[in-house]
Parts: C-alpha cells; structure tokens; sequence
C-alpha cells in the first residue's frame, strides 16, 4: 500500500483521463454496460479528496466517508443491474453501493432529499483482493423527472451512484461501478395519434414512439399510411429527423 | 467576480468527471441533467451535504468559491431553457451570487482561453431551495465556432458555473438543461443532382450524405423518388445506429 501511494499523483491525472467520461453510446435494444470509474466519485465529507493510487482504484482517506459519482442514462433506459469493483485486503471491511435519486425543485418540503432505488445496491465484503459484487435483477426506467415524494407533482431529479466504506480502512478500494441497461420503445398514449394506426395495430407503440419524438407527423389527414411505400427521399426525412445529423465543422 | 485560472487548472477541468448528454433522439425537447457531484472547485473543493448539494467550502474566501462543471451536448443542438437549483443555509444578506452558462474558447497559442456568457444570473436566496431558470435562450451549441468574431472559427466547449459570495453558505443541486435536436443546415452545393437545393427533401438528404449514411443510388444521383426495399431499409439503419457491437 505505501509504494501505491508513491505515485499518487500521476495516478490521479490518468484515471481523470481514463475514467471521466460516461459511456453509453450504443444503439438499439441491446444490452450494453455504462462504466463509472473510480474518478468520477467524490467525497461527501469536508474538504474530503479519496486516495486514487496507480491501480485506478479509490482508497479512502482518513475518516469515514461515503463518495459520490453522477449517472446519466437515456431517458427511457431499463436498468437491470449494477455491479461494484473493489479491492479488499481486510476481513470485515464493506463498501455499500447504492443508486440515487435526489429531488430539485424552488422550494417546499422534500427539496433535497435522497431517494434510494430499491434494488439498486450491491455490498462488497469479501478479503480476498481485487473482487466484484452486484445487485441482483432491478427494473428501474431512467428519468430526468419523476414524482419521488408521491405527491402527484412530477418533480425534477438527479441521479447518483454512492459508495460508502466501513469501517474506517485504508485496504478499501473503489474501482468503478458498471450499469448494465437496455433501452426501451416508450410507452404509447391511451389516445392514438394516427387514425390509420389504432391500439389494436401491432405496429402501434413504434409510430407513436415516432410521433411522440417529431420524426413524424403522419402523411396527411390524421393518418400514418402505415401500409405506404417508402420513397427514398422520404426514408431520408425520417432518418435525419431521427438522428438531428450532422452539422459541419 | 472570478479569478483567472491557470492553463494547467483548465486542463484539469477538460478532462474531469462528466455525464455525456442523454442520448435521446427525435425532434423534441429533452433535459441534460448535472448532478452536483459533476461540479468541481477552482480553488477549493467542494463539500457535500446529505441533501447532495455542494456547499461552499470556504466562506471566508474573499473572492468567493467558484465551481465548475462540463456542460456535453451534440453538435447542433439547441438550447432552449437552464435552470440552476441552489439552497441557502442560513438566512441572512441576499445576492452576489452568480450562475452561468458560459462558452469557452480552446486557444491554441499559449494564450489564455477566453469565456462568454450564453447565460448568467445572480441569484438572491432567502432561507431554503431556489430553483433559478433562463428560458428563451435559443443557443445552437458548436464544437466549433467563431466566438470572438475574428473570422477564424474556433475549438471551444461548454461550462456551467457557480459563484458563491464570500461569507456565504450557498448549496448547488444541479442543473438541468432543456435542449433538443436540429436537421443539420443543407452546403450551397447539392450533392446529388437528383436532390437539388429546391428540393424539399434536400436538407434531409444532405444530412444522410454528410453523416457517410448514403453515397446514393450509382452514377452520383440519390434516386430520391426510388421505393425502399427492407433490405435496403436494413443498410440505412445500420449505418445510421453504427449497430451493434456484440460484447
């Protein structure tokens, strides 16, 4: 642990590097895995800065605490597990992980307040050096609002990753935190858009789904022609409406 | 008013903690969230209290405290409205805080970089939560462009920014950012003499080309009037997603 500590600094510049930036940038209905690495957490006590050490790991500083990283996902996305990486060289010794969502708003009660997601932990416990714990299976739909306090009033919120470590143990390290996710077509309105595309239609929660994002608005009358042909030119309308491409440097 | 900062410091910025935009598509607006805990100190780190918010570390800073954190959104994309969420710990003298949007301008030459302001506020915040919003912004967000009017286009990025005064306990949520998508504007010269640029679908078709989507239909025409097979429908939607890399 103390030769770690020697190259403390040139550490911390790589893992700023390496680790800063959310992923999440793949397509479809796949799964895919958004990393948060260790840099991106930071200590919730007072003036508190964790240890980052040549490992990319995060070790905790003299005093308990608990660090904290954003996490931003698709509006829309499906999470169904989050995963923990850790050093533990100590029998005893936890990290706790959980996933949060924080309440904003101009004023009122509950401004503030943390709302853990039910599921979305994972407790890192064993002393056998470096290791993985996860959550087991969550269903939670990512949103940048969302009524936390159950008051009929959709609230705007922040999402977060938090890791606390207990006891007071310098052996802990945080490597990073993986969140498996998928996307999802979004829910269609009880109320068609299309005359043509009815609830009934298989095809009804995608061209809603098209609707609802401006992609289209239907080929005239009320209607989608959901049985149409297809023109090049206007695959070009929808795919360029779809994507907002791509602007010249 | 903030104090310069040091190239080095900048560096330190560019490369910090950050959530890319969220990745939804389509025509409507949509929020970027950013957490408080994305924000980061220019001179002195900041403090999170069990409410998430970042306080000031250092109240008896005569130049206040200033934090900082990348704002990433897509080329093209507008900006609509930013609202900044802040809370007041103690009632007390009201103002000299600030909030803002800024655009910063990379410069290459050894010279400092240089900010503007897309949008700025200053707060008064009486005892509890505040939520401070600019609507109307109407900002098209560049990697690149010409900020400081001098012909030259310029590699720039994106801040928000808060000040708290000094001897002020000031707590920072986050914000949040409403924005949305934009057809990219079509070149004074059509790439396709079939799509010329009377045609209505013309920008649309222009944005498939310079996004490498299509190189149209043989002999330089995009055949716009052509129907699509699903096989074809198929080629366009891969190229358009980049799917799917299997793990």
């Amino acid at each position: 642990m103390k030769r770690l500590r020697r190259v403390l600094v040139w550490a911390s510049l790589a893992a700023l590097a390496a680790a800063g930036r959310a992923r999440g940038q793949s397509f479809g209905l796949g799964e895919q895995g958004t990393v948060v690495g260790a840099a991106a957490f930071v200590g919730q006590n007072l003036g508190l800065q964790g240890n980052l050490l040549s490992d990319g790991y995060l070790y905790q500083p003299n005093f308990l605490s608990t660090f904290s990283a954003p996490v931003a996902l698709p509006v829309g996305a499906s999470i169904t597990q989050i995963c923990l990486y850790f050093t533990n060289f100590k029998p005893g010794a936890t990290l706790q992980l959980q996933l949060e969502a924080v309440k904003f708003g101009a004023g009122g009660s509950g401004v503030g307040a943390v709302y853990p997601v039910a599921g979305a932990s994972a407790t890192a416990s064993s002393a056998n050096g470096y290791d993985f714990a996860c959550s087991g299976p969550i269903s939670y739909t990512f949103h940048d609002v969302a009524d936390l306090d159950g008051d009929q009033i959709q609230d705007r919120i922040a999402h977060r990753l938090s890791v606390a470590f207990t006891p007071l143990d310098d052996t802990l390290g945080l490597g990073g935190v993986r969140i498996l996710w998928h996307r999802q077509i979004s829910p269609p309105p009880a109320t068609p858009t299309f005359g043509d595309v009815p609830p009934s239609d298989a095809f009804f929660p995608h061209v809603e789904a098209l609707a609802a994002s401006f992609i289209t608005g239907g080929c005239s009358g009320g209607n989608y022609c959901p049985n149409a042909p297809l023109t090049r030119a206007q695959m070009a309308v929808f795919l360029a409406k779809a994507l907002g491409l791509h602007w010249p440097q | 008013m903030r104090v310069s900062r040091s190239w080095i410091a900048w560096m330190a910025l560019a490369l910090s903690a950050a959530p890319l935009a969220a990745q939804s598509y389509g025509g409507t607006t949509q929020l970027l969230t950013i957490d408080a805990t994305a924000f980061h100190g220019e001179s002195h780190p900041p403090v999170f209290h069990s409410d998430g918010y970042l306080y000031n570390a250092d109240p008896d800073d005569a130049n206040g405290s200033t934090y900082d954190a990348p704002v990433r959104l897509p080329d093209g994309a507008h900006i609509e409205d930013a609202c900044f969420f802040l809370r007041n710990e103690e009632p007390g003298p009201t103002g000299g805080h600030t909030v803002a949007l800024m655009v910063e301008k990379f410069s290459p030459q050894g010279l400092p970089p240089q900010e503007h302001v897309i949008m700025s506020a200053s707060p008064t915040t009486p005892f509890g939560y505040l939520g401070i919003c600019r609507d109307k912004l109407g900002y098209p967000v560049h990697d690149e462009m010409d900020v400081d009017f001098d012909g030259v286009s310029d590699h720039v990025s994106y801040r928000a920014i808060v000040t708290i005064r000094e001897g002020a306990t000031l707590g920072l949520g986050g914000v949040q950012i409403r924005w949305r998508r934009n057809v990219s504007s079509a070149p004074a010269q059509a790439t396709f003499p079939d799509v010329p640029a009377g045609s209505l679908f013309f920008q649309y078709v222009e944005a498939l080309a310079a996004s490498g989507i299509t190189g149209g239909c043989g002999g330089g025409n995009y055949c716009p009037d052509a129907s699509l097979t699903r096989g074809q429908m198929a080629v366009f939607l891969a190229k358009a997603l980049g799917l799917h890399w299997v793990e």
